[in-house]
This record gives C-alpha cells, sequence and structure tokens, in this order.
C-alpha cells in the first residue's frame, strides 16, 4: 500500500514539472511519515547520502572539465582531431566524435561535452555546409561518451551506493566507449557520403601535425593522472579527481593566464550549478534509499523480477529494456539512485558479475541522455541551434540504433567489458 | 524587492559556495601531499573535505533554483493549454516552496535535539555540520517564493524558458 502512495506522490510530482531532486525529497517526506518514524530522520538520511568520500570526486571531475575548458583544451583537442580523420568524408562529424572521445577522458558529464562541443563545433559545421540537424546529431550522441569513457559522474554515482569499485567501473568503461566511437565514426561516413558532405582536402605538412601533436599532449595527461594512480591502486578515485583540479589549474595558469585568471570564477560557479544539481538528487535519493529498505520494497521488487526468470541472458534482456524505457523518462542520476540498489542484488543472484551490471545499467543511462522527452543532451543542442526537440531527436535516431546495437553487444559479451579491469587487477 | 533581495542572496552565497569548492579542492590535494609525497597523512583532511561538501550541496541549492537549472520534466505541462500550464507550474513551485519550509523547519528542530557529538577528527562539533540544513530550506523557500511571485506577474505565461539540466 505504501509502495502505491510512494509511486503516485513521485509521478504526480514530476509531471506537474516539479524538479526531479524535489519530487524524490518530498515523495522521500511522505514515506518517512508513513512509516511513522521521526520526521528528524529526513536530515539524517540527506546528510548521510551526502556524506561519502566517493562522491567528492563529482565535483571536483565537473571543475576540472571546466577549467581545461577556459584554458583552451577543447580547441587544441579539435585541431588534434582534424589531424586525425579530417580527410575522411564528412571530415568535421568525424573530428567531432573524436574530440568527444577525448574530451570524454578529461569530463565525466555527457551535458558538458555535448554543450563544449556544440558551442565550439556548430557554427564552423554551418559554414562548411553541414546540415544543423546532422551536426546537431552527431553533437549529441557523441557527447553520451562523456560518462562511458572515464571519468564519468554515473560511474562515480553507481560506486557510492553499491560496493562495486568506481575505479574498476572507469576501467571497464574503456573498450565500450571505443566500441561506440567507431560506430558513431562509420553512421557519420556513411551519412556524409549520401549527402556528399565535405573533407578536407589539403594534407598537413609535417610543421603542421607535430604542432597540433604536441600541443595536445597536456589533455592526455589527465586521463593518465586519472587512471594511472587508480590502475596502480594507490589513489582513491576522489583523490586522482582532486589531483585532475590541479592539474587543470596548472595547465590554464600556464596556457593563457590572463583570460584564465578573467574567466576563472566563472568557471567555478558554472561548476556549482552543476554539481549542486546532483548533490542534491543524491541527497534526497539518500532518504529515499531509507524509505525505500524499511519499507521492504527492495525486496518486493526483486521477487517478482524473480518470478519471471531466473536466466541471466533474459534478465540482462529486461535489464535492458527497462532502463532504456526509465532513460526517456528520468533523468539518468537520480534513475540510478533510485533503481541500481533495488536491482543489483538481484543481478548478482541471477550470476551476473556486479561490474557487468553496473556498465550495462551506465550505457544505459548514457543512451537515455539522447532519448527524448527526458534526453538532457538533446535540450543542450536545442539551446544551441534553436532546432526543435522532434528535429534533433529525428537527427540522433542512426546514431542512437548504433548505440542501441553498441549496447546489445556490451551486454552480451561481458569480456569487452570485464577484460581490462581484470588484466589490471581490479577484479578477479 | 524580493526579486532583488533573492538575486542579492544568490550572488552572496555563490562567492560563498564557490569559495567552499576552493577550500575543498585545496584541502583534498593537500590530504594527497601529505599522504604521498610527504607519507604523513592528515587524519582531518578527508572528514574536512566531506563536510565541506555537504554544506557546498545544501548553501548552493538556491543558486540552482535561481538559474532553474533543476532538472525538471517539463513535457507533459508543455503540452497543455497556457493558462492550465501556468496553474500547474504555480502548483508545482509551491510544492517545493512547501518543502523548503518543511525542510528548514526539520533542520531547525534537528539542531535544537540533536545529540552533542564530537567530530572525532577535526575536534569540532557535528552541530555545525548540521548547521547548514535551516540554510538549505531558506535559501530554496526564498529562491523559489521569487520565481512564484515572476509567474503570478505574467498573468499569461510566455513560452517558458527550457528547463534545462546537466549531469
Amino acid at each position: 500500500m505504501n509502495s502505491i502512495i510512494l509511486a503516485i506522490v513521485f509521478g504526480g510530482t514530476i509531471i506537474i514539472g516539479v524538479p526531479i531532486a524535489f519530487s524524490m525529497g518530498i515523495t522521500a517526506l511522505v514515506g518517512v511519515a508513513l512509516l511513522k518514524a521521526p520526521m528528524q530522520l529526513a536530515i539524517l538520511k540527506y546528510f548521510g547520502g551526502l556524506d561519502v568520500f566517493s562522491i567528492m570526486a563529482i565535483p571536483f571531475f565537473v571543475l576540472a572539465g571546466e577549467l581545461m575548458n577556459i584554458a583552451g583544451i577543447t580547441r587544441v583537442l579539435v585541431e588534434f582531431a582534424d589531424v586525425l580523420v579530417g580527410r575522411f568524408r564528412g571530415g568535421m562529424a568525424q573530428i567531432n566524435i573524436v574530440a568527444s572521445m577525448i574530451f570524454a577522458s578529461i569530463t565525466g558529464s555527457a551535458t558538458s561535452a555535448a554543450s563544449t562541443l556544440g558551442t565550439t563545433m556548430i557554427p564552423e559545421m554551418n559554414k562548411k555546409g553541414y546540415d544543423t540537424d546532422f551536426s546537431a546529431g552527431v553533437i549529441a550522441s557523441a557527447s553520451v561518451l562523456g560518462p562511458i569513457i572515464p571519468p564519468s559522474i554515473l560511474m562515480i554515482i553507481v560506486g557510492s551506493i553499491t560496493n562495486i569499485s568506481v575505479g574498476a567501473l572507469f576501467v571497464s568503461g574503456f573498450i565500450p566507449g571505443l566500441i561506440i566511437g567507431f560506430g558513431l565514426m562509420i553512421t557519420a561516413w556513411i551519412i556524409a557520403r549520401k549527402k556528399m558532405y565535405p573533407r578536407r582536402e589539403e594534407r598537413f605538412g609535417f610543421k603542421d601535425v607535430t604542432g597540433r601533436g604536441i600541443r595536445a599532449i597536456p589533455a592526455f595527461f589527465m586521463p593518465v593522472i586519472i587512471l594511472g594512480g587508480v590502475f596502480a591502486g594507490i589513489f582513491s578515485v576522489t583523490e586522482a579527481s582532486s589531483v585532475a583540479v590541479g592539474y587543470a589549474f596548472l595547465y590554464g595558469i600556464v596556457r593563457r593566464p590572463r583570460a584564465f585568471s578573467r574567466e576563472l570564477y566563472g568557471a567555478l560557479s558554472r561548476s556549482i550549478i552543476v554539481s549542486v544539481m546532483i548533490l542534491t538528487v543524491i541527497g534526497a535519493a539518500g532518504i529515499i534509499g531509507w524509505v525505500l529498505a524499511a519499507d521492504l520494497i527492495a525486496q518486493r521488487v526483486a521477487d517478482s523480477f524473480l518470478l519471471i526468470s531466473r536466466n541471466p541472458y533474459i534478465f540482462l534482456a529486461l535489464i535492458n529494456i527497462f532502463y532504456l524505457i526509465v532513460g526517456c523518462l528520468m533523468e539518468p542520476a537520480a534513475a540510478i539512485l533510485i533503481t541500481v540498489p533495488l536491482l543489483l542484488p538481484l543481478a548478482e543472484t541471477v550470476g551476473v558479475h556486479p561490474l557487468h551490471f553496473g556498465l550495462v545499467v551506465v550505457v544505459n543511462m548514457c543512451i537515455g541522455f539522447i532519448t527524448p522527452p527526458v534526453g538532457l543532451c538533446l535540450y543542450v543542442l536545442c539551446g544551441i541551434t534553436k532546432l526543435s526537440l522532434e528535429r534533433i531527436s529525428r537527427a540522433v535516431l542512426p546514431f542512437l540504433v548504433v548505440e542501441v546495437i553498441a549496447l546489445g553487444l556490451i551486454t552480451y559479451v561481458p569480456i569487452l567489458t570485464l577484460f581490462l579491469p581484470r588484466l589490471v587487477g581490479l577484479i578477479k | 524587492m524580493l526579486h532583488k533581495f533573492s538575486s542579492f542572496l544568490v550572488k552572496i552565497t555563490n562567492a560563498f559556495v564557490v569559495f567552499l569548492l576552493c577550500v575543498m579542492s585545496a584541502d583534498i590535494l593537500l590530504g594527497v601531499f601529505f599522504r604521498y609525497v610527504l607519507v604523513k597523512p592528515l587524519p582531518w583532511a578527508e572528514d574536512l573535505g566531506r563536510y565541506l561538501m555537504v554544506w557546498i550541496a545544501l548553501f548552493g541549492v538556491g543558486i540552482v533554483m535561481h538559474h532553474k537549472a533543476h532538472v525538471a520534466v517539463t513535457i507533459c505541462v508543455d503540452n497543455i493549454p497556457p493558462r492550465a500550464r501556468g496553474v500547474l507550474l504555480l502548483f508545482s513551485k509551491i510544492l517545493v516552496l512547501a518543502f523548503g519550509l518543511f525542510m528548514g523547519y526539520l533542520g531547525v528542530r534537528f539542531l535544537a535535539e540533536m545529540f552533542p557529538q564530537i567530530s572525532p577528527t577535526l575536534h569540532i562539533s557535528m552541530w555545525w555540520v548540521y548547521f547548514a540544513f535551516p540554510f538549505y530550506g531558506f535559501f530554496l523557500v526564498v529562491s523559489t517564493l521569487d520565481q512564484i511571485v515572476e509567474d503570478a506577474q505574467q498573468l499569461r505565461p510566455k513560452e517558458r524558458e527550457e528547463v534545462l539540466g546537466r549531469g
């Protein structure tokens, strides 16, 4: 009975447009009241949800990304990607995807990848004769790599509410990220050939190639810092993220001291907005988590899921369908916080490796960034291009299909996910 | 008047929270330095960092509300007649207002009744950590109230700004 009331409160408040963080908060307070627990418990659990060391990596990675951005890294990455793939048909789209993949190893957020590359690339692509729809589609679909290729805000969230190691999740995201990236590149190439989009005709000289390569090197230090320490097992992810902030700060100060210090406060403020938005959801999820556990709702969801099937393949198929639907309707961080603690024990029961399960959920939720109606990256590009949600959604469709196919591959070939973490000894 | 006050408050809290973020970064970096370079870990660095983050999360809520950056699902309300939409949006904001009020009230009661507890590493009372909860309620209430007044003034709401989130 309680669970039905809670579902109605949650669904009802979301439908009328209450921000998700507060829908969760209101639902949680109703839950505490229904369970006749002392209301101050809400404060304690809200605090408990936030008082987690690994969550601190979220504001740090957001900040590191913002700092690298005002240091001018985006332009450097785009120029570097031009050297690599600019001569393919539809070169700008290819550049975009490659730059997104590298940018994803600096930032852990899909929307920041979408807004950064969108504002840089869309005007240039327009100038070179690309349809804005196509450009927006490419950028939106490539931005989902942000939280798949480490670092990743969503992986940090998964790690903070389960016993899956964030470091192992980070490492496991590499191969899936590359698979999706290459899938997108092939799709963009096919479309570009059909529409006869331009490519870069001139060849770069030796000087250009080496110059652009050398300028891009500092960008590659970022993943080295983040993953090197975690790989070696000496750093926690949070410590690595703070070092990433320090590194980004130094890089910016050295590279363009005046512009960097002028834009520093703005970058800090933007990181605050992004981080606090996520932290507000996490805090409310702290109370919800308690309510769900205290009311044994988790147990009941688990039981009903297991009634359908105990076969791991069918289980994974159900998980994918479930999360693709959830991804359309909910904000990814909130969805993970509510559902993963309920479903992870099930995955373990039917014999799916928890790390594999975690990664499959993260990839699903990333695809959720570009599925309407609640596709945050679509909205970012609506804002940049002034196109309607419908048009951008249609432009994303071919790429979305490829990503779902890649998701299927990642789901049913667990070795793609588990190989690297095993190789470096993060899991058995 | 209210709008001015709310904007002023956001400006001040923004500077304060940015300051906290800088301290938090410096604190964790310092912890890393002491642990791995001097091999003499600071026992309080982690705790201080976590409490600073809690403060950022609580004090910052009004800023996010002010910039309308909390993720909301607007697809349903976007597809109904403007008049009804205005009413629903107003109602949804009143709910947020009520939530803020109640959380603030709970925060105050929590502080009043809380069992005295000292952080083992920082040697400060945990009271100071929970101290941010009444402010969470307060900032949320002020910025939401500001938006309610603004919405109510535009009797015929025009195309509402997309509520955009980043995550």
